[in-house]
């Protein structure tokens, strides 16, 4: 494509290409609700470093995870297990850590067999045998929760040096203060769980936009049958992203271990619905075919912006987000509707 | 007539069924000498059962089915022991040693009819393998492994519980007691859910909104049974607003929400998935919202007998299930609904150039859904004398959808089967209540659940049962000295 393709586009108009027009709306609605929420709130404080690097490290896990969503989502499928399994992986490490003395890092290796394989049998079945992705992934979000209930009904908590250091672990910014860094009070601070949330969105976005496996992946989710017959080859990338959505559910899970450092049989109960719907959020289409890592990015950083606002409010239930986020939804699949039937209308002409 | 090779076939089947029904008619009969508490049906303690395997098994291998009632009075004196109180210890122990003395006369029929049912399949296989074969359409048929499924599974409960299949006639609550009767009573809101779910499937859609609505259903419910809350915090046997807006209220908030995702899916043709994930996402939102957060509860008895009374000896929620199944059977098979359904599910553009209404049908579709998730969340609420918007229809999407698929209903659309999906429905109970009496856990439950549905959708899958009736079909034409193509 590149080499039949000379750079004639200038750099504005492959930005303002009508394709990204999904991830433009989400960051507008994005940045509305974030200047509505400093107009309210900065008073409290809401626009300052710290609260807009909150929404990362509070969200991080649900970002990990909707890399490995929005790769399942653009193929045409759909991962109702990944909660399960990072809640599995945090059991895991708890259990492997606290009760059987393992090295942490040997149970995040674990975990991540488990979860890939876990991932790489679902895409299987779901390839090989067409059992539905919703019915498949229900099934080992089933067996992913009940094999956290049967390690332990309790939460266990970690208490280990290495995972104390590495959730402790922290770019810390300061302020600067005549030419010096003033130490005592820190700005803004990014740990671990940032950092690998916005590389697995660096990773992802180069897997789908520069590799020749990124690009088998649209065309499965434009058209499977059409892909088929290209001699693209379906049943390995299809596979294999299953097998790359277990691992990000795995990371999700190290990530969220961190983040609470215990592990949990019934924890992130219904997280697989918050990752699917930030996704979506972000503009990735459940047909299959459109979406993009920076939309995603941004759809996690929306749907984190709610219960953020509902805080800095303090009087609201927190159930409103709930609504507000079933809201939100609502506005950016008309958004969709309205953004496939123009092009379609488009192709017609 | 070709039919006439696979007479062997139907005939196993039948002597199957046979059997089966009349260890159900034995399992009756045990009802009156059965003494086992209600109690201790529902929750078996986890000592118990494997206990009682190992005895079972012992019976097989010696044939001394004395040491093994021993070994079991034993067994029951320690573990009552624990559990009583000093003065009922004396009191259970004579009820079990009683019971016990028989113990092994009650095993050993059922488990002589257990051991040939196995020797039959066993034949069956073995037998279709070589001369015989089941009729082909019975083998390409999703329904017939779902039943299987769920025999096998009953039967495996019968072997830890010999008198699994007692039901008897409680005078007192005018009910009848029994395993079975449990597992159809505590199904009736997924069955009642999944008459919907089956529709939708049908449509090739899917409503992950139920579980949610059911939440909304009981939170309405118990806000206009409650309206008193801030004022009297005790429940008393009474409702603050008329009866009868405590049923309609719910049940037309439950049909407006199917409404709108029937007209997200029908109108602007959004995926149902995620139409639905709306409602999903914002229903338990507005549950909590409806009653405060707070979790209320009723004593109101006409409430309390939607899901706890009782008519012709049949819990109510089987009653209101079996007229669920029935009307939504009769309006779909006596009527052409239900055609017009499969219609649309298999091409929905081609039924609207055909002179179908295909979004008038999606739309009532979605809102029989929400009605009937409406009417389970009443069901699930009286049974719990409260609302429990976290909790209520927890993964009841799920479970109906299951329940859907297991009975062989296509997630792709087209062709459904009511019959199916309440065999589908009653086997995730099954499966609960088996797991149950292993005496594990019930948030494990979802481990093993997971485990049997994956075997009974991979056996159901498309290339699955392509290869067995390939193979069936292959043996025929080498038998006729046909030649395929």
């Amino acid at each position: 494509m590149l080499n039949t393709q000379p750079k004639r586009r200038s750099l504005l108009s492959r930005i303002l290409n009508p394709k990204y027009i999904m991830v433009y709306s989400t960051i507008a609605v994005f940045l509305i609700i974030y200047i509505v929420g400093a107009i309210a709130y900065g008073g409290k404080g809401f626009t300052t470093l710290r609260t807009f690097l909150l929404l990362f490290s509070d969200n991080a896990y649900i970002g990990i995870s909707a890399v490995g969503m929005t790769m399942v989502l653009i193929t045409g499928g759909i991962d109702l297990s990944v909660a399960a399994v990072a809640s599995l992986t945090g059991m895991f490490i708890a259990y492997g850590n606290s009760i059987l003395g393992i090295d942490p890092f040997i149970c995040i290796a674990f975990s991540i067999v488990v979860g890939v394989g876990l991932g790489l049998l679902m895409g299987a079945t779901i390839h090989y045998l067409n059992v539905p992705p919703f019915i498949t992934t229900l099934t080992g979000m089933f067996l992913a929760r009940g094999v956290c209930s049967l390690i332990s009904r309790e939460s266990i908590a970690i208490t280990n040096e290495a995972i104390d250091a590495l959730a402790g672990w922290k770019i810390t910014f300061y302020h600067l203060v005549d030419g010096q860094w003033e130490k005592i009070k820190p700005v803004a601070t990014i740990n671990f769980s940032v950092l690998l949330f916005l590389a697995m969105i660096v990773i992802g976005a180069i897997i789908m936009q520069k590799t020749r496996f990124g690009r088998n992946v649209y065309a499965i989710g434009g058209n499977e049958q059409s892909a088929k017959l290209m001699g693209l080859p379906v049943a390995r990338t299809k596979v294999l992203v299953y097998g790359f959505n277990g691992l990000c559910s795995v990371l999700a899970g190290v990530a969220y271990v961190l983040y609470v450092k215990s592990g949990w049989n019934l924890a992130l109960q219904g997280g697989e619905l918050d990752v699917i719907s930030a996704t979506v959020i972000g503009g990735t289409l459940l047909t299959g075919g459109v979406g993009y890592m920076f939309g995603t990015l941004f759809g996690v950083l929306l749907k984190g912006t709610i219960p953020a606002l509902i805080t800095f409010n303090g009087t609201l239930s927190s159930w409103w987000g709930k609504i507000a986020t079933g809201a939100l939804l609502l506005l950016f699949i008309l958004l969709q509707r309205a953004v496939v039937s123009g092009s379609e209308r488009k192709k017609k002409v | 007539m070709s039919n006439k090779k696979n007479l062997p076939g139907l005939a196993l089947l039948a002597v199957l069924c046979v059997v089966m029904v009349a260890m159900g008619i034995w399992g009756f009969a045990l009802g009156g000498t059965v003494t086992l508490s209600a109690a201790e049906l529902a929750a078996p303690t986890a000592t118990e059962a494997p206990a009682e395997e190992v005895a079972t098994e012992e019976a097989v291998v010696e044939e001394t089915a004395e040491e093994a009632a021993g070994e079991e009075l034993a067994e029951a004196a320690g573990d009552s022991g624990v559990s009583l109180q000093e003065s009922a210890i004396a009191e259970h122990l004579a009820e079990r040693s009683g019971l016990q003395s028989f113990a092994y006369l009650k095993r050993f029929p059922l488990l002589i009819t257990g051991v040939l049912l196995g020797v039959a399949f066993v034949v069956a296989l073995l037998i279709s393998g070589n001369k015989m074969r089941m009729p082909e359409s019975l083998l390409h048929s999703k329904l017939t492994y779902a039943v299987v499924a769920e025999l096998a599974i009953l039967m495996v409960c019968l072997w830890i519980r010999p008198d699994f299949f007692s039901i008897r006639y409680e005078p007192s609550s005018g009910m009848l007691i029994g395993s079975l009767i449990t597992i159809l009573n505590r199904s009736a809101e997924i069955t009642i859910i999944a008459m919907g779910m089956t529709l939708v499937i049908a449509l090739g859609g899917t409503d992950i909104s139920v579980g949610a609505l059911v939440a909304v259903s009981g939170a309405l419910a118990l806000k206009f049974l409650r309206w008193d809350i801030d004022v009297y915090t005790t429940p008393g046997d009474y409702t603050v607003q008329p009866f009868i807006w405590v049923l309609l209220v719910p049940l037309a908030v439950c049909l407006l929400m199917g409404l709108f995702n029937g007209a997200l899916v029908a109108k602007l043709s959004i995926q149902p998935i995620i139409a639905t994930l709306i409602l999903m996402v914002a229903g338990r939102g507005i549950a909590q919202i409806v009653t405060d957060g707070k979790q209320y509860t009723t004593g109101y008895t006409p409430f309390q007998f939607i899901g706890g009374g009782s008519f012709l000896g049949l819990p109510m929620p089987v009653v209101i299930s079996i007229v669920v199944v029935a009307a939504v059977a009769l309006f779909t098979r006596k009527t052409a609904f239900g055609m017009f359904v499969e219609s649309v599910g298999v091409n929905r553009s081609a039924s609207r150039v055909s002179g179908l209404r295909s979004d008038r049908i999606i739309l009532i579709v979605y809102m029989l859904t929400g009605f009937l998730a409406g009417i389970s969340g009443l069901i699930y609420s009286s049974r719990i004398s409260s609302c429990d918007s976290n909790n209520a229809g927890l993964n009841y999407e799920m479970d109906a959808i299951l329940a859907v698929v297991i009975g062989g209903t296509s997630m792709s659309g087209g062709k459904f089967s009511i019959a199916g999906t309440v065999i589908g429905s009653i086997i995730i109970r099954t499966i609960v209540t088996f797991v149950l009496y292993f005496g594990i856990t019930s948030e494990s439950t979802m481990a093993f659940k997971a485990m049997i549905i994956a075997v009974v959708i991979v056996l159901q899958s498309e290339p699955v049962r392509n290869w067995m009736s390939k193979r069936s079909k292959a043996r025929k034409s080498t038998v006729r000295g046909e030649v395929h193509a």
